[in-house]
């Protein structure tokens, strides 16, 4: 049974990750000390989340030397999911136990606060029907190809048609390899529930250090499964939710510079921060200030000392050196790929072109509207390359925090020294990327926002007087908007008859995903290993792996060279080995258009395999060409496709 | 561990503000639904008969939050 497959490969890996980090944090703090410093579900998910960083890096490595083979990772995730069920069973009771209490405290709550907890649990679950929802966008492209082709040829080379991409963290994509290697990739496109399900642990977990209660962390993982910025990513094989659960306990973990857990802190700040980079490039513009005003204020009593500010500046600069030594140690393994791949530790920085810190996405008028509009273009903007918004219930609780009771020092407030940590980010990212307006690119830093319109949300409702209007005003708000945005997201994101259909075997991957996955199908079934496919198209992923290591990589390109006539555009794919030929011509109709396949050279037979309402599949026959073959692709290094001179 | 927040003396809150704010409240939910709402909300609002000054208000209102490419 499919769903069977699926359930034991995402529960197993994720215990792997799980055990990796259980592992890593006890050789950091010792076994006792696990269940002393925070609560059990924190601990549980700061434990996951560093699984997640370690683990992805440890591939990384095994990857760029070719030893990312089947027994080695299941060799090492073994190892993993066995330490971790060891060191971890108190850690498991004591999580127990706070469930139920969570459940204690649910039930002595109203029914209104109980239908909306179970609203928002219903919508969390909902996440699981990802699994019908049809594949096709950027994950098709690279995300999900590119795993495909690691697992496959257990090795990472830059994905042909991609090379200059590949240089992005992939934290995700390495994760994805796992459950490639194992058939699985339906589990892949879950993996992002567990994710962000840790995320949102840590959300509350920091919530919980501002104040907010119970019924405040209902109300904010309401505002957080609202979020169209979060659940439009689920199950679409972006990579982009990887980052949050780790930059959000790099926020988390920078709080407790001062507790017992001090050095801890430090070093899991540092890796978490690291982490979170590597997979989230753009987390560095909005993290680093929020970070560095997190640390000063940890050490805020004593900098506001005289007879000891001398002494707390030295400390900062200790902690902060700590902190920068366990960001290097996380990012080392992403800075070796890059030495190795592109001679450039620091790429995508450095490169002409390839840098995303040159995106410009609007121009100048455009840019002003967005900018003055914030944040209101977070929550009801619909822009070029959003994909997604911020929680209305965020915009609609704002206003309730000018109820919230002023603490007596305003610089004490936890409260207030996490959004303005995470307001600073927010608005160094607007300075500086002012026409790139993109939630999934900073999102655990607008997360951490969140909490006040949460953190109000809860105050007014406990305290609201006669007549109790805000507090029916909030409860109908969260009701109408959870329903809403399930409405809305069904069929958009989760799709429970496609699941139903597809996990049941009436529905097949083809029908589920559409033309691409057909088209792609008919030239699996026909090609031999290691032929070679042009594609003019952006999407690959359903190709065979050994096909998508041969295809054309970006020097191969026979589009834009307007000296060709079609017959030397012909000659050119027959003298780079290719035999097949397939064309989007929605997006790459000029590829056609120029080969003029109505009319080819006496030499090739064109025999046309698949034409749908955007693709069109041709197998090239050749007969007594010109010129002979100039490549081809051959396994040097088995498992792995090498296109080499013939 | 929860570090406590010092918090001053609650008192009621006006009815004014609390008017106030409750149509702030539904204002950014009901904007919400008229620029991103599903198919029942607007079933629901052609049944209460104001779907078509909805549809204008969206015609107008999205031009602000949307934009292409390098426009």
């Amino acid at each position: 049974m499919l769903i069977i497959q699926i359930i034991i490969t995402l529960f197993g890996y994720s215990l792997a990750c799980f055990g990796a980090g259980i592992l890593a944090l006890t050789l950091l703090i010792g076994r006792v000390e696990l269940i002393k410093l925070v609560s059990a579900g924190t601990m549980l998910a700061t434990a996951f989340i560093f699984g997640q960083g370690i683990i992805a890096s440890l591939w990384l490595l095994l990857a760029l030397i070719g030893w990312f083979s089947p027994l080695i990772v299941a060799g090492i995730s073994l190892v993993c999911v066995l330490g971790g069920l060891f060191l971890s069973r108190p850690l498991f009771m004591a999580f127990g136990r706070q469930v139920l209490s969570i459940w204690r405290e649910l039930s002595s709550d109203s029914w209104g606060w109980q239908g909306i907890a179970g609203l928002t649990a219903l919508l969390c679950l909902a996440w699981v029907t990802s699994i019908g929802r049809p594949f096709y966008g950027d994950a098709t492209a690279f995300y999900m190809a590119l795993p495909k082709v690691i697992a496959a040829s257990h090795r990472l080379v830059p994905l042909p048609g991609y090379e200059g991409y590949t240089n992005i963290g992939l934290q995700g994509e390495l994760h994805y390899s796992v459950f490639m290697m194992l058939n699985s990739p339906d589990a892949a496109r879950l993996f992002v529930w567990p994710t962000i399900l840790a995320g949102a642990v840590m959300l509350l977990a920091i919530g919980r250090q501002v104040g907010l209660g119970r019924r405040g962390q209902w109300i904010t993982l309401a505002l957080l499964f609202t979020s169209s910025a979060v659940i439009w990513l689920s199950g679409d094989g972006k990579v982009d939710l990887f980052a949050v659960p780790l930059g959000l306990a790099a926020y988390y973990w920078i709080m407790h510079v001062r507790d017992d857990s001090k050095r801890l802190a430090l070093w899991l700040t540092g890796f978490f921060s690291g982490f979170a980079i590597a997979a989230k490039f753009s987390y560095v513009l909005v993290m680093a200030p929020g970070i560095l005003l997190l640390l000063f204020w940890g050490f805020r009593e004593d900098l506001l000392n005289t007879s000891k500010r001398k002494q707390a500046f030295i400390m900062v600069l200790i902690a902060g050196v700590q902190i920068i030594a366990g960001l290097l140690i996380s990012l080392a393994p992403q800075l070796i790929k890059n030495s190795l791949l592109y001679q450039n530790p620091i790429a995508p920085f450095g490169i002409r072109g390839m840098g995303w810190a040159e995106q410009l996405w609007f121009g100048v008028e455009t840019t002003r509207r967005i900018v003055l509009s914030y944040p209101f273009a977070l929550t009801f903007g619909s822009y070029f390359g959003q994909y997604g918004n911020i929680s209305p219930l965020a915009l609609a609780f704002l206003p309730l925090a000018i109820l919230l009771p002023r603490p007596r020092l305003m610089f004490n407030s936890p409260l207030v020294a996490v959004i303005t940590s995470a307001f600073v980010g927010l608005l160094f990212w607007i300075i500086t990327q002012p026409s790139v307006l993109a939630p999934r690119y900073i999102l655990a830093t607008l997360l951490l926002l969140l909490l006040l319109p949460a953190r109000a949300a809860e105050y007014v409702s406990r305290n609201d007087t006669q007549p109790r209007w805000l507090t029916v005003g909030i409860m109908i708000s969260i009701t109408v908007t959870m329903i809403a945005v399930g409405l809305y997201s069904l069929n958009v994101v989760f799709f429970p008859k496609n699941t139903f259909a597809y996990l049941t075997g009436e529905m097949n991957e083809c029908e589920r995903d559409g033309e691409y996955c057909q088209a792609m199908s008919v030239i699996n079934h026909q090609a031999k290993p290691g032929d070679r496919v042009y594609l003019a198209t952006y999407y690959r992923y359903w190709l065979r792996p050994d096909l998508l290591q041969c295809v054309n990589g970006t020097r191969n390109y026979i589009e834009g060279i307007s000296s060709f006539s079609h017959e030397k555009r012909w000659l050119s794919l027959y003298q780079q080995g290719f035999l097949y030929l397939m064309a989007d011509r929605s997006t790459h109709g000029a590829v056609l258009d120029d080969l003029k396949p109505e009319s080819p050279p006496a030499w090739l037979k064109l025999n046309l395999l698949y034409e749908g309402g955007q693709l069109t599949v041709y197998r090239l026959d050749f007969d007594n060409p010109p010129t002979s073959q100039l490549r081809t692709c051959r396994q040097i290094h088995p498992p792995a496709w090498d296109v080499v001179e013939k | 561990m929860v570090i406590q927040q010092a918090e001053v003396q609650k008192r009621p809150i006006p009815i004014a503000i609390k008017v106030i704010i409750l149509i702030w409240m539904f204002a950014m939910i009901f904007t919400y639904h008229i620029l991103f709402g599903s198919q029942e909300f607007w079933s629901l609002m052609q049944r209460l008969g104001i779907d078509n000054i909805l549809y204008q208000f969206n015609a107008w209102l999205q031009p602000f939050f949307t934009a292409d490419y390098l426009s």
